[in-house]
């Protein structure tokens, strides 16, 4: 027996997409369904489509290292490498450490035409191996533990002898804990990144259209923003300098704490 | 009047050096005279001269020895030098009289005795013999330049194996010369190697000094048979004596300027013989598999990293050879045999090497990229070289490496890649990755909040501990400085013991207990007064406000009302209940009483 309606595949899972969208946010239910629907949209080579299911879901505002790295994936396909790499960092943030999410934003960024070469940072390999939150409860566990030291050598003061070599080896912990959450809160909270979204974007050298033509960066091109002004950053590229760009041709990277 | 000390002193003086005269006249009298004859060589060319030297120790002739007549023989005196030495007390001296030799015809001579005469003795030197050879006979040719300076070139083997490398070494005699230049090696069919600076040296050849200059290089046979290495060339200037001036300074400080410009410089092209050489072609038999013809002795190390890879990851081979041979020809081991991996060119780079460059260390760094996760270990390695001091094929070997290859990391290649930019389609191309796929499983999902570090109670929760620790602190010295100021600890005590005194008070004032009320009145004030005036409470009675208080400058006001309660218990414990109704009028004034003993100065 037939079914009484034959659609294609692609356009069920629009429909479900669809019915779904609405009440999304609503549960980890239905994210788990539009999550499927993204998937399945993908498998099928409908690349956009999937990445708006998955961006339906981070528009609920419960999220994943998954998600993001699925959704950098779906813009990675549609050719939007800019996307693709603002998503991939997301997922990094928040999952520092799956290989899979660093092999894809390293092919991403390989992939990036007009992008500043990447030095290789030996102190940001190390650091970013934690995501923010990480980094704050490992300093919040050292910092307790230390005091806890302290505050056992003024209660017991003839433990002082015994405690002066933990106390020192968490001063050095502490004094490195801090200079790793320190690099990490810097580059999240205190730089502004952005990443170029927009095929070509023309950086120029005043905030606005008329001004003379700096550089061009391509799409996925991660910038560094200096200042704001109206509809105008102020962005710095590592080989040419700084320049205005429009914000609308960049998304600017939010702080995750992962 | 004369100084007759003076005059004294100056007798001894005079005595003195005659007698220090005396002395040495008898020292230099009582040594015999003695004469003693020497040539500065015992070998010579005809028409090339010698110096005979006449010493004449003890004694000084009247006149120059007159010089010995010998057939073919020219003796011509050349002058004479003196000397005079007074050591320990003991004086010489000496008279040096040269004669220049001169043969004409070679052949061995004798030199007869020279008399000396000294004073009425007459001296006789000994008998001396010249061996006067002809050019061949010393080995040189004709040439007068090498008599002065010529090349040898020194190889150590006349057999040697193709690609063997061989220790060459070209070597300067010179008595003299300046503008030295670099020698050249010549040798068809040979690879030489850079020349080293060379190392100096004195050495004597026959009769003759020179100057011995090692330049050290090596040679590669680069074809099979038998061929002339060499010659060596060399170039620089010498000096060629003036005829009939002794060519030898012993006290110039540099050998290749020793003649000043007594002589005439001339630049000339030094060159050596050639040495032939056979080379022998690498055997033929039992060559092993892979052999890339490396020619010594070496050894090696391998590593693989990382073992555990997804497919489509670089895994590097860092192979390690060192040894003896062409380093710079060394080639890494051949994986052309090697399936399922995409293998990339080796880099090589030669590390620590001797000067020559045939001794070291050569590294290589291979990529290789596995293309399937069926491959298990990375295939064993060999290398394999020729060993020229045992005359046979050498192999070394590294076993399999066991792999972890994941399937997950890449997909196969894509061949649309950088088509046109790779000009050699018979070279590998570079790995074309994908991104990784998508992940089936969503994860648990979280509420985008703010990071920790940008919520309040997390930058409190920072501070705890360091306000715990802070207060924890202040409370241990406030504890310490208790325990170690028992006054200050009274103090506090007393303060206790007086709040909780005026509750009682008041309760007893409510209760009408006048005995009790009474009590504690005079209690407290023993406490307080005690605490004040540093003495124990039990110690405390009305006589202390005039004995104590008064004097440390507590106002009348305050001892009068301190009187007054003083009284008012004493006056209770002798006519008990007949104050009941004071009481609650009492606590006040008690408690005032005891507030401004509390906060009085006193002195002392």
């Amino acid at each position: 027996m037939k079914p009484a309606f034959n659609l294609p595949v692609g356009l069920r899972l629009c429909l479900l997409l669809m019915a779904t969208a609405p009440r999304v946010g609503r549960g980890a239910e239905d994210s788990g369904k539009t999550f499927e629907a993204g998937n399945l949209l993908y498998e099928k080579g409908n690349y956009r489509e999937a990445a708006k299911a998955y961006e339906a879901i981070a528009q609920s505002g419960r999220v994943s290292p998954v998600l993001y790295f699925n959704l950098g994936n779906a813009w990675f396909k549609t050719g939007q490498i800019g996307r693709a790499i603002f998503n991939y960092r997301l997922a990094e943030q928040l999952a520092p450490r799956d290989p899979d999410v660093r092999a894809n934003l390293q092919f991403a960024r390989e992939s990036v035409e007009n992008g500043a070469g990447r030095k290789r940072d030996r102190l940001r390999e190390w650091t970013n191996r934690l995501t923010l939150n990480e980094w704050a409860a490992l300093l919040t566990a050292v910092n307790w533990g230390w005091f806890s030291l302290l505050l056992a050598g003024q209660f017991r003061p003839a433990w002082k002898p015994a405690l002066s070599g933990p106390i020192r080896v968490g001063a050095l912990l502490g004094v490195a804990t801090v200079a790793g959450f320190g690099v990490v809160w810097h580059d999240r909270l205190q730089v502004n990144q952005v990443v170029v979204v927009a095929r070509e974007a023309i950086v120029r050298y005043g905030p606005f259209e008329e001004a003379q033509s700096f550089f061009a960066v391509g799409d996925g091109c991660e910038l560094r923003v200096l200042q704001r002004k109206d509809e105008w950053l102020e962005v710095s590229d590592r080989t040419h300098g700084s320049g205005w760009l429009q914000r609308k041709q960049v998304i600017e990277l939010p702080a995750l704490g992962g | 009047m004369r100084n007759f000390g003076a005059s004294a002193s100056r007798g001894v003086w005079r005595v003195a050096v005659l007698a220090l005269l005396a002395v040495s006249l008898s020292a230099l009298r009582g040594r015999a005279a003695t004469v003693t004859a020497s040539l500065d060589r015992d070998a010579t060319t005809v028409g090339d001269s010698v110096t005979l030297m006449l010493v004449v120790e003890g004694g000084s002739p009247d006149a120059p020895p007159p010089p010995p007549r010998v057939a073919n023989l020219a003796i011509d005196y050349a002058g004479q030098s003196s000397q005079f030495t007074f050591s320990n007390g003991v004086s010489s001296s000496s008279v040096t009289y040269n004669y220049q030799v001169r043969a004409a015809r070679p052949g061995t001579y004798t030199i007869p005795p020279i008399t000396v005469t000294i004073g009425n003795a007459a001296l006789t030197s000994q008998r001396l013999t010249l061996r006067v050879l002809t050019a061949e006979q010393t080995g040189g040719d004709a040439d007068p330049v090498h008599k002065i300076a010529f090349v040898k070139l020194v190889v150590p083997r006349s057999e040697v194996y193709l690609g063997e490398v061989v220790p060459v070494e070209i070597q300067l005699y010179a008595q003299n010369g300046r503008n030295l230049q670099m020698p050249q090696l010549h040798g068809d069919g040979f690879t030489v190697s850079k020349v080293l600076q060379p190392t100096q040296t004195k050495t004597q050849v026959g009769n003759v000094v020179f100057n011995l200059l090692e330049f050290k290089t090596a040679a590669t046979a680069v074809k099979a048979g038998t061929l002339p290495l060499g010659p060596a060339e060399l170039g620089l200037e010498i000096n060629f004596p003036q005829p009939g001036r002794r060519n030898r300074d012993p006290f110039s400080g540099d050998p290749f300027d020793i003649f000043g410009d007594r002589g005439q410089w001339r630049a000339v092209t030094l060159s050596s013989e050639a040495t032939n050489l056979t080379i022998l072609p690498l055997p033929t038999a039992n060559v092993p598999r892979g052999f890339g013809g490396a020619v010594g002795k070496f050894a090696w190390q391998v590593s693989v990293s990382p073992t555990n890879v997804a497919v489509g990851d670089p895994i590097t081979l860092k192979i390690q050879i060192v040894g003896r041979g062409s380093l710079d020809s060394l080639a890494a081991p051949s994986l052309s045999d090697w399936h399922d991996f995409k293998v990339y060119p080796p880099t090589g780079k030669i590390g620590q090497v001797d000067p020559l460059g045939i001794e070291g260390t050569k590294s290589f760094e291979q990529v290789v990229v596995p293309e399937n996760a069926e491959v298990k270990e990375l295939p064993a390695l060999t290398f394999s070289y020729f060993d020229p001091e045992l005359k046979s094929y050498a192999t070394l070997s590294a076993p399999a490496t066991p792999l972890i290859v994941r399937p997950t990391a890449s997909l196969p290649a894509q061949p649309a890649v950088a088509e046109n930019s790779n000009p050699n389609p018979d070279a590998p191309a570079p790995p074309t990755r994908d991104i990784v796929h998508i992940k089936a499983s969503l994860g648990a999902l979280t509420p985008l909040r703010p990071v920790l570090v940008q919520q309040g109670w997390f930058l409190t929760l920072q501070g705890l501990p360091l306000a715990v620790w802070l207060s924890v602190a202040v409370w241990r010295r406030r504890a310490e400085r208790l325990a170690n100021n028992p006054r200050w600890r009274r103090r506090r005590q007393v303060s206790q013991l007086v709040r909780t005194g005026l509750a009682e008070l008041r309760v007893q004032a409510e209760r009408r207990q006048a005995a009790e009320f009474h009590a504690t009145v005079f209690r407290l004030l023993q406490e307080q007064l005690g605490e004040r005036l540093d003495l124990p409470a039990s110690a405390i009675t009305e006589a202390a406000l005039e004995e104590r208080l008064r004097p440390g400058g507590a106002p009348v006001a305050l001892i009068d009302r301190l009187h007054r309660l003083f009284q008012s218990c004493n006056q209770a414990r002798y006519a008990e209940g007949g104050l009941d109704h004071e009481l609650a009028e009492l606590t006040p004034e008690v408690e005032a009483a005891l507030n401004e003993l509390r906060e009085v100065e006193l002195k002392g």
